[in-house]
């Protein structure tokens, strides 16, 4: 059925690296400005174009039909719509897996758009496996704290996230909002992606913060916000904010590679805030 | 952040041919007196795509089929004649695509219609009018508090019968 101009895919040497530079890319929209960027550059010509998204409209109508479930031929506006973005965060993210836009292109060429999506959902299901994974392993060494925004986070929040997502229809979807708020501040994703950066980073919290003993972290706490229980209060920010520097740098330096370089991007965040510091990281 | 969705409209040819879909129609609808214009499968045509954007709802197949479905389901009742047969249609159109909203899509098409075909010429006696304001609003309400029709309607008639003999006393 499709007709790919492989003239034009010579002409331009795209099986060499990085022809199409990642810059280009909006990791959000990757479908959309991998498109864009191939029609705008002659990579992929005008039907080749249409024809993807066409591809892509009759995955989400077989979608909205499995969805459906009886023998309707029509379906609330705003349903396909939900249904549409989650075809689409599925393709980006098949697409994004490949590591290099020009990788994914070729993806594009080599498979049907079907293929990509089917991939892609199984790619997203193995995500999900590796989410609640993840998430056992950092209950499991997770700080005792008083605070409730924390815990019911980390108990209900997640785990209330991971029974309602729906990874078939709907996996662009936060099937519920983690209250208990990252040091680093909010993440631009979505669905499945989001929740595993989000545990991927607590986890990195918990590293840093069970450095301290209960004690001397409720002291610590208490001082930065008296309320810490029942306000939305993040430890890491506390810690940094109260601790003496002298003090965190021996800390830090107790943490994991990837820990250190968590807490360099939150610290970096908190020189932006004003409160500047320096840790003998670097930023 | 704004995304769009991408939906192909339906084609030109598509909508051409769904046109002369209708009309073949009327070799079946013209023994019950019934038979549509050109210009009247157009409109009739219209109608269903205002019902369906009125009632924020998108045809998933272009052309799937519900106006046949309905003429066809309809076009023996001996309340529908020449004369208010493209009216009837619209209003019955308007009345499906809400009735799917209204009951969230627990009911498929071909029951639906069943369900409207069979209270339009009993019970509400060809008023489309009742058929929207009673007997569907009964639907929906048994669909939403998961409650069957049958046990509704028992429930109803008891009801009128304690309060007739309420009455009688």
């Amino acid at each position: 059925m499709k007709t790919w101009n492989t003239k034009a895919w010579n002409e331009n040497q795209l099986d060499t690296p990085d022809q199409i530079p990642a810059a280009a890319i909006d990791e959000t929209k990757y479908f959309q400005s991998l498109m864009s960027y191939c029609g705008e550059w002659g990579l992929l010509d005008f039907q080749e174009i249409q024809g993807l998204f066409a591809a892509l409209t009759e995955i989400t109508v077989k979608q909205c039909l499995q969805y459906n479930g009886t023998d309707s031929s029509s379906i609330p506006l705003d349903l396909a719509k939900e249904i549409g973005e989650g075809v689409l965060y599925t393709v980006n993210y098949c697409l994004e897996m490949m590591g290099k836009p020009d990788k994914a292109l070729a993806q594009l060429r080599e498979l049907s758009l079907a293929d990509v999506y089917r991939q892609g959902k199984s790619l997203l299901k193995a995500l999900v496996n590796k989410t609640k994974q993840q998430y056992l392993a950092m209950l499991s060494h997770k700080p005792e704290i008083d605070s409730y925004t924390y815990n019911s986070t980390m108990q209900a929040g997640i785990s209330g996230f991971l029974k309602l997502y729906d990874v078939e229809f709907m996996p662009h979807q936060n099937t519920a909002t983690m209250d208990y708020p990252l040091a680093i501040g909010d993440l631009p994703l979505s669905g499945i992606t989001f929740l595993n950066r989000y545990i991927q980073y607590i986890h990195y919290e918990n590293e840093f913060i069970t450095l301290f003993s209960p004690w001397e972290l409720k002291s610590i706490l208490t001082k930065y916000d008296p309320l810490y229980g029942e306000n939305l209060t993040n430890m890491v920010d506390a810690v940094v904010a109260v601790v003496p520097e002298v003090r965190l740098e021996g800390f830090f330096a107790e943490l994991s590679p990837n820990g250190r370089a968590y807490m360099a991007r939150v610290v970096q965040k908190e020189n932006i805030k004003g409160t500047a510091h320096k840790y003998g990281l670097r930023l | 952040m704004e995304r769009e969705p991408y939906f192909i409209p339906m084609s030109a040819a598509q909508e051409k041919n769904q046109i002369s879909r209708f009309l073949t129609i009327n070799e079946k609808t013209r023994r019950f007196g019934l038979a549509l214009t050109e210009e009247q499968a157009l409109a009739l045509n219209e109608a269903k795509k205002g019902a369906l954007a009125a009632n924020g709802r998108l045809e998933l197949i272009p052309g799937t089929g519900v106006i046949e479905k309905i003429i066809m389901a309809f076009c023996d009742s001996v309340y529908i004649g020449q004369h208010n047969y493209v009216e009837t249609m619209e209003e019955l159109l308007e009345a499906f695509y809400y009735f799917k909203n209204e009951t969230v899509d627990a009911i498929g098409d071909d029951d639906l219609i069943q369900f409207m075909r069979r209270r339009f010429d009993t019970v509400c006696q060809g008023s489309v009018e009742l058929l929207l304001h009673r007997e569907l609003e009964t639907l929906a309400y048994c669909v939403k508090h998961q409650i069957s029709l049958e046990e509704y309607e028992a429930q109803e008639a008891d009801d009128l019968e304690n309060l007739e003999y309420e009455g009688m006393e």
